[in-house]
């Protein structure tokens, strides 16, 4: 009891709620008068009666700290005050906490923003059951496939799937899904939804629920089902159906046919494809009642399923692969299409299937920005490297301009576990109060990454605890970097040493030097590493934006023409797009404009094999084809080298006409003057057909900036089948894209009120195919120079610093007869070794690492003399400006004074 | 930290809580500096009571509810902390008394005997 009492009092005391402080000293107080008047009381007077009460009592300071620990619990007491302390001594230098806040809060900001991205992109797993279970199954060698792949993603045909499908003894679980567009009503929200066609027990294998209703099951996947019903997703109930409580049963429009809600997903769930979360799923038979025109679901030669299989457990990878290996050809004898042209026969028979895991789902994003994002986040890493160097030189610095008072407290009895607390808890303000600056950083950095990466782009970005846990560690692993140097320093202090006068004679004072020195030749490395890649990705987006595309695309806009609220028969369709075309021709100012099947450098291609029958021809290859209606290279701006334009001759009915490029030219073996000349071409997986050259072009680009001239063969429009909904029209004219795109629209709406056109500008478009480089681009450009200043300041520091330890040195060869410019040079001189050793390593490393990023980097060789020269020029005029004030401020000390000071 | 003081501390801080209850029990409330002049004086000057012995432990005797401490006025008219046995403290006076009265019976007992 009496104990527990006593606790109690204890813990108001730590509360506060105890004596004062005071009180305890007023207590203190009377005992030594009262102890000095009893000595005077026995003849001692003044000075040596107080004396005496001293020495009777005692001393009062340690009385004070021994009733402190006794009225509270003590460590929680002294922790707090070392927190005061600590902020008591940061407030007081502010400029040093700022630039510490400052540097460690751009540390570990961009390294959590840029860890958020590539999280979300590379490294989480999907929301499902068992996720490390998923495998994606894929053709060993799909560039063979002689037909079309409709998605970036490994896909099969659906008659290979439902073969699969009948195999239930190789997975314990198979499903099926396809990205589709979806039209949804206009007053639901989006015109277009992301729509995903899955297989009946694609919500069951993957263990998602329903939040509401039923998911699809086996049963609403089957043959001729019409559109039995959708699943919406989470998101999309939440946002386009107001969380409706009642929506099961609601019905939506989607590609103008009524079609049921029959449940909501479960939260959490946005599909298998990372940046692509989906909106409604519909079972893969509604295929053919969704896909208009064309149903893929009987045609053996067109690939659109991305297959997944859980593997079962106690089998390998290894050892599933064999056994798919072994089944692939009776899945392909089965589905072998019947019209199947006869020379690729033997290539279909011979493809057999792979799986590969899938836990992380597929993502396009991934492909394209998970390198990317892996090198920014070593660029990161070494910025904050570079951040935390250059905080243990401002506490290293900070330290040896407290040596002396850390000297005094342990000469006094301080202790120097207390020291070394204190100097922690300083140190450890300083990393918390980083994180949580850096962590109000990266929120705010990631969402303008995702901003610079795509507005289309459906991210999750949650702040996570994995996050906060990065944050964390990376903050007291900063703190302990540099929070305990200076404490172990301090405690090899010689209290007499520290003492002394001349501080700058100390012998633990040159051993800090050395670390510092060796600090700043790590920042001037790793600087020259980010400058390096930094001038590597910049000179990349020059070069890339330099690149000669093959057309010109200055006053050039592309509109996206959508007549998915018509209905059209193809016929009428043709009709309508020619009505279009006659009406935006005659928009004054309008140069130029032509219906196009694939807008250059877009995301969509055609491919085709073409051989030439003449003798001595090569073998057959494969081309690039694009389509494009009268008119179109003008509309594009491509010069014709010899031959004519597509015209009104080369009508459907006619002869098969082409206009190709030099590279399809020298590919096909049709001579360097081919117009005239006559190829062949696989048009169909079943059909080919002869074209006669009637046109030479340049060479242009197709789908990228950075790919090697690709041959390409144009052809008519009228000369294509075209099942697409939509097309795109092309037009050139010196008027801005506001004032063509609602001139344009006011010509469509003349023709139809139901078409929808969309404008947009072409050159704006290759930019924003330019996104993952300019991204590099700027972000390593910004780290560089981040990284370069950071490395200046830190120069400059111990430049200055070492002025000040050889003021004497100076003051004696000046007095000798040293001119200032002796001076300057000496210490520039001093400031040069330490740049020049720190180049060195940096530019080791930096060639090291060239190789790795040689995929990223586009018209440079990443082991470029050049560009590392420039790299080092830079930071060694950086570095000698920086050290150019500190040498000056030696060169203009008063010899006298720096004799004397010495 | 001064609750994990070691068994020697507890013998000497145990006698120290007896000397201090005893003294109140005799001359009633007293201030610090009393208490320490008077068992200087009854020890004949061989007990020098340090300030950071005797506050920490009058306080603690506080904490434990045998002693209540409050400000008056000394006879020389100076603001004092005058501290009283409460009946708690007494309660523990008369257990440590009879306490210490066994220790020294045994203690004599065994050094006599040795003798």
């Amino acid at each position: 009891m009496r104990v527990l009492r006593e606790w109690i009092h204890r813990l108001l005391g730590t509360l506060r709620l105890g004596r004062r402080e005071a009180d305890l000293q007023e207590e203190l107080r009377l005992h030594v008068e009262l102890a000095a008047e009893d000595a005077q009381r026995r003849g001692e007077a003044g000075q040596d009666a107080m004396r005496a009460a001293r020495l009777r009592s005692g001393s009062s300071l340690g009385a004070l700290d021994a009733l402190r620990d006794q009225r509270g619990f003590s460590w929680i007491d002294e922790l707090r005050r070392d927190l005061r302390h600590g902020l008591r001594t940061l407030r007081r230098s502010p400029s040093f906490t700022a630039v510490a806040l400052l540097t460690l809060a751009l540390g570990i900001g961009a390294n959590a923003a840029i860890y958020q991205l590539l999280d979300a992109v590379r490294l989480r797993t999907l929301p499902v059951d068992n996720p490390a279970e998923l495998v994606i199954l894929e053709l060993v060698d799909a560039t063979k496939w002689n037909g079309r792949r409709t998605s970036p993603y490994p896909v099969l045909s659906n008659p290979v799937w439902e073969q699969l499908r009948e195999r239930r003894d190789l997975f314990s679980g198979l499903l099926a899904w396809s990205n589709v567009d979806l039209r949804l009503d206009r007053d639901i929200g989006p015109r277009l939804a992301r729509g995903l066609l899955v297989s009946g027990d694609f919500f069951s294998v993957l263990g998602v629920g329903a939040h509401l209703g039923r998911t699809l099951t086996a049963s609403d996947d089957r043959p001729g089902c019409g559109i039995p019903g959708v699943v919406v997703s989470y998101g999309f109930w939440q946002q386009y159906l107001g969380g409706d409580p009642a929506v099961v049963g609601r019905t939506l429009s989607l590609n103008s046919r009524r079609v049921d809600v029959i449940g909501v997903a479960a939260p959490g769930f946005s599909g298998l494809e990372v940046g692509r979360s989906f909106d409604v799923a519909a079972p893969i038979c509604s295929q053919a009642s969704l896909g208009g025109e064309s149903s893929w679901l009987a045609g053996g030669t067109v690939a659109w399923l991305t297959v997944m299989g859980r593997m079962p457990a106690n089998l390998s990878l290894a050892a599933m692969n064999s056994q798919l290996e072994a089944a692939s050809g009776a899945f392909f004898e089965a589905t072998l299409p019947p019209d199947y042209p006869r020379d690729f026969v033997k290539g279909y028979l011979a493809f057999r299937l792979r799986a590969t895991p899938a836990a992380n789902g597929v993502s396009t994003l991934r492909r394209r920005y998970a390198d990317p994002l892996l090198i920014l986040q070593l660029t990161t890493g070494l910025v904050l490297f570079v951040a935390c160097t250059n905080l243990a030189n401002l506490v290293l610095a900070r330290a040896s301009a407290r040596e002396r008072e850390f000297a005094v407290r342990l000469a006094v009895g301080g202790s120097w576990g207390r020291l070394v607390r204190q100097l922690m808890v300083e140190n450890g303000l300083i990393a918390v109060g980083g994180a949580i600056v850096g962590l109000a950083c990266a929120v705010a950095l990631s969402r303008v990454l995702v901003g610079l990466l795509g507005a289309e782009l459906s991210l999750d970005l949650p702040v996570d605890m994995r996050l906060m846990g990065l944050m964390l560690g990376l903050a007291s692993l900063t703190c302990l970097t540099f929070g305990l140097i200076p404490a172990w320093r301090a405690s090899r202090v010689a209290a007499v040493d520290a003492m002394k006068a001349n501080m700058r004679t100390a012998s633990a004072t040159r051993e800090g030097t050395g670390l510092r020195r060796g600090l700043v030749v790590a920042q001037v490395a790793c600087s020259l590493v980010l400058l390096f890649g930094g001038l590597l990705f910049t000179g990349t987006l020059r070069n890339l934006m330099a690149v000669d595309i093959g057309l010109n695309a200055q006053n050039l806009t592309v509109t996206r023409l959508d007549f998915s609220r018509m209905a059209l028969s193809p016929t009428s369709r043709t009709a309508t797009i020619a009505d279009a075309l006659q009406k935006i021709r005659q928009i004054s100012d309008v140069v130029a404009a032509a219906e196009v099947r694939h807008v250059p450098l877009g995301d969509t291609g055609t491919s085709m094999i073409a051989w030439s029958d003449a003798a001595g021809a090569p073998a057959k290859s494969g081309v690039r084809v694009n389509a494009m209606s009268p008119g179109g290279l003008k509309t594009l701006g491509m010069p014709l080298i010899a031959g004519r334009e597509f015209d009104s001759r080369d009508a459907s009915t006619a002869p098969k006409v082409a206009i190709v490029n030099r590279v399809f030219a020298r590919r096909v073996g049709v001579g360097d003057s081919p117009v005239g000349q006559y190829f062949r071409g696989q048009t169909s997986p079943t059909a080919t057909d002869t074209f006669q050259i009637v046109g030479l072009v340049p060479d242009s680009k197709y789908f990228t900036l950075r790919e090697d001239p690709l041959p390409i063969a144009f052809v008519p429009m009228a000369q294509i089948t075209d099942p697409r909904p939509f097309t795109d029209v092309m037009v050139r004219s010196p008027l801005s894209v506001a004032q063509i795109s609602s001139a344009v629209a006011r010509s469509v709406e003349a023709v139809s009120p139901s078409i929808d056109a969309d404008t947009r500008a072409f050159e704006s478009s290759i930019r924003g195919r330019l996104m993952t480089e300019r991204f590099m681009a700027i972000l390593s450009g910004l780290f560089a120079v981040l990284a370069a200043l950071i490395a200046a300041i830190g120069l400059y520091g111990v430049m200055s610093y070492l002025v000040l330890r050889r003021t004497n040195e100076i003051g004696v060869r000046m007095a000798l007869g040293a001119r200032r410019s002796d001076v300057v040079t000496i210490v520039l001189g001093e400031a040069g070794a330490l740049v020049t050793i720190g180049l060195a390593i940096g530019a080791a490393v930096s060639m090291a690492a060239a190789g790795s990023v040689r995929a990223l980097v586009f018209g440079l060789e990443p082991h470029n003399p050049l560009i590392i020269s420039l790299a080092c020029g830079l930071l060694a005029v950086t570095g000698i400006a920086a050290s150019y004030l500190p040498a000056r401020r030696a060169a203009n000390l008063p010899p006298l004074k720096a004799l004397r000071e010495g | 930290m001064s609750n994990r003081e070691s068994s020697k501390a507890d013998v000497l801080q145990g006698t120290l809580d007896l000397m201090v209850l005893q003294t109140l029990d005799t001359m009633g409330p007293q201030h610090g500096y009393a208490i320490a002049a008077r068992l200087e004086q009854v020890s004949s000057g061989a007990l020098q009571l340090n300030m950071g012995t005797l506050y920490p432990a009058l306080m603690r005797l506080e904490q434990r509810g045998l002693l209540r401490g409050s400000w008056g006025t000394t006879d020389t008219n100076r603001k004092a902390r005058f501290y009283a046995l409460t009946a708690a403290g007494r309660r523990e006076l008369e257990r440590e008394k009879q306490a210490w009265d066994r220790m020294t019976t045994i203690m004599q007992a065994l050094l006599r005997g040795e003798a």
